[in-house]
C-alpha cells in the first residue's frame, strides 16, 4: 500500500500487482504525485491490515493542514486469486475485501474530507466470460467463483455510495504486459520465449477462441489520468478493452510472420479457458493510446530477447 | 447460448445507400429480436476504403446514432478485398456475412443464406445472381468465363462461385483473414481453411444500374489487378504439365538411344550422319531442362502460398451448428 500527495489530492493505492504497479509508475513520473507513506499488507491477517488502514489516515489527519482542502481518492488495484481459483479462495479474498473496505468506510465517516473517490480495479472477463460483442447495457453474468467475487466487490462498494462523491469501476479486458516479473507470463511472453528455446507452448485454449487484449500501460494511462483528475459525481462503470477482438490463432500468424519461424504449440481444449469475450467497440472506453496489437508483439518479442 | 451474426460492408462510394443500408440491418435486426431470443446481429462494420464520396461523414453518424454500427477508416485505398479482410478482423460473430455498400445483397437474405449453410453443413456460403447484375453483359460474362479458367487451371472447383456476397462460419473467416498477405484473393484463401462451401442463386439487383449511374468502383485496370491476384493466389496445377514434358521428354531420348545402339551394334547403317546424336541431345537436356523447371515451378509456387499466409492446418468446432438450424428452423 502507498499514499501518494498530488496537489490537494491524498491518494491511498492498495495493490501493487500487475496492473497496480503500472499505475504507480505512472503517478509517479507522469503525474508527479509524492509518495510519502508505504506500507505492506499481509493478506494473510486481515486483522493487521485494518490496523495498518487505521494507521495511515491518522498519517493523514498529522501531515494535513485542514482535511477540508483535501480530495480523498482510494484506489484498488489488489487481488490475488485468478481465473481458475477455488471458492474458499475466493471467500478470503473477498473478507479482506470487505475489512479492509469497512476500515476505509469508518475513517471516511470519521474524517471531514473536502471529497472523496473510490477507483475499483474489476475484470471484465470475469463479469462477461463467454459472451460476445458485450457492450453498455448487456448485463454480467458470471460463470466461475472469480467473476462473481468481482460482481460482489462492485456491489458491496454501490452499497456504501454514499460516502463518496464517485465511484469509478474499471471493468478491465485481458491485459497484456511486456513486464514479466509478477509470476504469470503470460500468453504472448510465453509464445515468444518458447519460440526462441525452440520448445513447444501449451495453450489452455482454442485456436479460435477469442478475447480482447489491452496494454497495461494503457489501462494505467487511463485511470491515472482519471485518479489526477477532480472527483467527479455518481458511479461510473467503464469496460477497459481495445474493442478488437483477436484470436490466439491471429496472434500465432503474426507471431510467426514476426520472428520468421514456425512457432511450435499443444493445445490443451479445455472448456472452461475456450469462450470468447469480446466487446462492442462503441462501448469500452478506448485507452488514450490504443496501442495496435503489432506493435505490442513487436515489442513483445525485443523485450523477451534482452 | 446465444448465437451472434456480424456483417461486413467494405465502402468507397456509397452514399447514396448507406442510409437504406442500415434501415434495412436494423429491420433484420429488430425481427431477429423478436422471432428469436438466441440470435442476435449484434454489429454492422463498415469499412471505409479512402471513400470518393462523403460515405464516412454519413457512417459516422449513423455510428453516433446505433451502437451496433461500427465504422473502420482505411489510410489509403486498400482495395475491396483488404477492406473486407480488415472488417472480418474486426469482427466478432459466429456467423459473418459480406455485403456490398450498394444494396445488391438485400439484408434480408441473410437468414435464407445461413439456413441454407446449416443445412447444407457448409463453412462458406456463396449468394449468385439468378440474372446478370451489372449493366455491362460482357463484364458479367468474361467475369465468369475468366473465373472458370481460373478454376480449371488450379483445379480449385469453387472459383466460379466465388462472389462478394457471402455467408461464412467466424472461426473459418477470421483464421482466412488473418492468413492473408497483401494480394492475397480472400475467396482463395477461404479454401485453404475448408472445402465445405457452398453456392445459392438469389435476386441480386444493381440499383446503380437500374437509376442510370452505371459507373462502377472498378476501372478496367483494377478488374485487372483483381485478376491477377486471383491467379497468384491459386496454385496454378497445370504448370505441373512442365514436370510430365520433362521426364517424357527424358524417357524418349533413353528409349532413342537405346534403339540406336541396338542398330549400331547390329550393323546398320545410320543414314543421316549427326542427327541421331543431335535429337537425342535436344531432347536429353531439353527433358532435363523441363524436369527441374517443373521441380522450381511447384516449389516456387509453395513458397508463393506459403509467403501468401496457406497455413498447415486450422482446428473447428462445427458443434452447435444443429442447435443454430434448430432454432431457425423452429420460426
Amino acid at each position: 500500500m502507498i499514499v501518494y500527495r498530488l496537489d490537494k489530492s491524498v491518494i491511498v493505492h492498495i495493490g501493487l500487482g500487475l496492473i497496480g504497479s503500472a499505475i504507480y509508475k505512472e503517478l509517479i513520473l507522469s503525474h508527479k504525485a509524492k509518495e510519502f507513506y508505504t506500507q505492506t499488507l499481509n493478506w494473510g491477517d486481515t486483522e493487521s491490515c485494518c490496523k495498518i488502514i487505521d494507521q495511515t489516515f491518522t498519517v493523514i489527519l498529522n501531515q494535513s493542514k485542514s482535511l477540508e482542502d483535501i480530495e480523498l481518492k482510494i484506489v484498488w488495484s489488489a487481488g490475488k486469486v485468478g481465473f481458475l481459483s477455488t471458492q474458499s479462495d475466493i471467500d478470503h479474498e473477498f473478507n479482506s475485501f470487505k475489512s479492509i473496505c469497512d476500515s476505509i468506510f469508518r475513517s471516511i465517516e470519521k474524517l471531514n474530507f473536502r471529497s472523496s473517490c473510490f477507483f475499483l480495479l474489476s475484470s471484465a472477463g470475469g463479469l462477461f466470460e463467454g459472451m460476445k460483442c458485450v457492450n453498455k447495457r448487456t448485463e454480467p453474468l458470471p460463470k466461475r467463483p472469480y467473476g462473481h467475487l468481482k460482481l460482489q466487490q462492485e456491489k458491496y462498494l454501490e452499497l456504501h455510495e454514499g460516502l463518496f462523491h464517485s465511484i469509478e469501476i474499471y471493468r478491465v479486458s485481458s491485459v497484456f504486459s511486456l513486464n514479466s516479473k509478477f509470476g504469470r507470463r503470460g500468453l504472448i511472453n510465453s509464445i515468444i520465449n518458447n519460440t526462441r528455446l525452440l520448445k513447444t507452448t501449451k495453450i489452455f485454449g482454442h485456436p479460435s477462441t477469442q478475447r480482447d487484449y489491452i496494454w497495461d500501460k494503457d489501462v494505467a494511462k487511463l485511470i491515472a489520468g482519471d485518479i489526477c483528475s477532480k472527483c467527479k459525481n455518481g458511479v461510473f462503470k467503464y469496460i477497459l478493452a481495445s474493442g478488437i477482438p483477436i484470436t490466439i490463432f491471429e496472434i500465432i500468424i503474426s507471431l510467426e510472420r514476426l520472428l520468421g519461424k514456425s512457432i511450435s504449440l499443444n493445445y490443451q481444449f479445455s472448456k472452461s479457458n475456450s469462450e470468447d469475450i469480446t466487446f462492442q467497440k462503441s462501448s469500452v472506453r478506448k485507452a488514450q493510446y490504443g496501442t495496435e496489437i503489432d506493435f505490442l508483439l513487436k515489442r513483445a518479442i525485443i523485450n523477451n530477447a534482452i | 447460448m446465444k448465437f451472434i451474426l456480424s456483417t461486413v460492408t467494405p465502402v468507397y462510394q456509397g452514399e447514396k445507400y448507406l442510409h437504406q443500408l442500415v434501415d434495412a440491418l436494423e429491420r433484420l435486426k429488430k425481427n431477429l429480436e423478436k422471432e428469436f431470443t438466441n440470435l442476435e446481429l449484434a454489429e454492422c462494420i463498415f469499412v471505409v476504403d479512402d471513400a470518393k464520396d462523403n460515405s464516412y461523414k454519413v457512417l459516422t453518424e449513423l455510428a453516433d446514432k446505433y451502437d451496433w454500427v461500427n465504422v473502420l477508416e482505411l489510410s489509403r485505398n486498400f482495395g475491396q478485398h483488404p477492406a473486407t479482410v480488415a472488417g472480418i478482423l474486426h469482427s466478432s460473430g459466429d456467423w459473418i456475412f459480406t455485403l456490398d455498400e450498394d444494396l445488391q445483397h438485400n439484408p434480408e437474405n441473410i437468414l435464407p443464406l445461413l439456413k441454407s449453410c446449416l443445412v447444407n453443413n457448409c463453412d462458406v456460403m456463396f449468394a449468385l445472381a439468378k440474372k446478370e447484375v451489372h449493366s455491362s453483359i460482357i463484364r458479367d460474362k468474361f467475369s465468369l468465363a475468366f473465373k472458370r479458367l481460373v478454376g480449371f487451371l488450379s483445379s480449385n472447383p469453387y472459383v466460379p462461385v466465388f462472389s462478394s456476397f457471402r455467408c461464412m462460419r467466424g472461426s473459418i473467416a477470421r483464421a482466412a483473414a488473418a492468413s492473408n498477405s497483401i494480394d492475397t484473393y480472400f475467396d482463395v484463401s477461404l479454401t485453404w481453411f475448408t472445402t465445405k462451401i457452398g453456392s445459392m442463386k438469389m435476386d441480386i439487383v444493381d440499383f446503380r444500374n437500374q437509376e442510370g449511374n452505371s459507373s462502377s468502383g472498378y476501372s478496367l485496370w483494377s478488374l485487372i489487378r483483381h485478376g491477377k491476384r486471383l491467379i497468384l493466389s491459386s496454385k496454378l496445377k497445370f504448370l505441373r504439365i512442365f514436370f510430365l514434358f520433362g521426364i517424357l521428354a527424358f524417357l524418349f531420348s533413353l528409349a532413342f538411344s537405346c534403339q540406336l545402339l541396338f542398330q549400331l551394334f547390329n550393323g546398320t547403317e545410320i543414314e543421316i550422319k549427326g542427327w541421331a546424336s543431335t535429337i537425342i541431345s535436344i531432347y536429353f537436356f531439353g527433358g532435363v531442362s523441363c524436369l527441374l523447371l517443373g521441380v522450381l515451378v511447384e516449389s516456387l509456387s509453395e513458397i508463393l502460398l506459403k509467403i501468401k499466409g496457406k497455413p498447415s492446418f486450422l482446428i473447428v468446432d462445427r458443434s452447435r451448428d444443429k442447435s443454430l438450424l434448430k432454432t431457425i428452423e423452429e420460426k
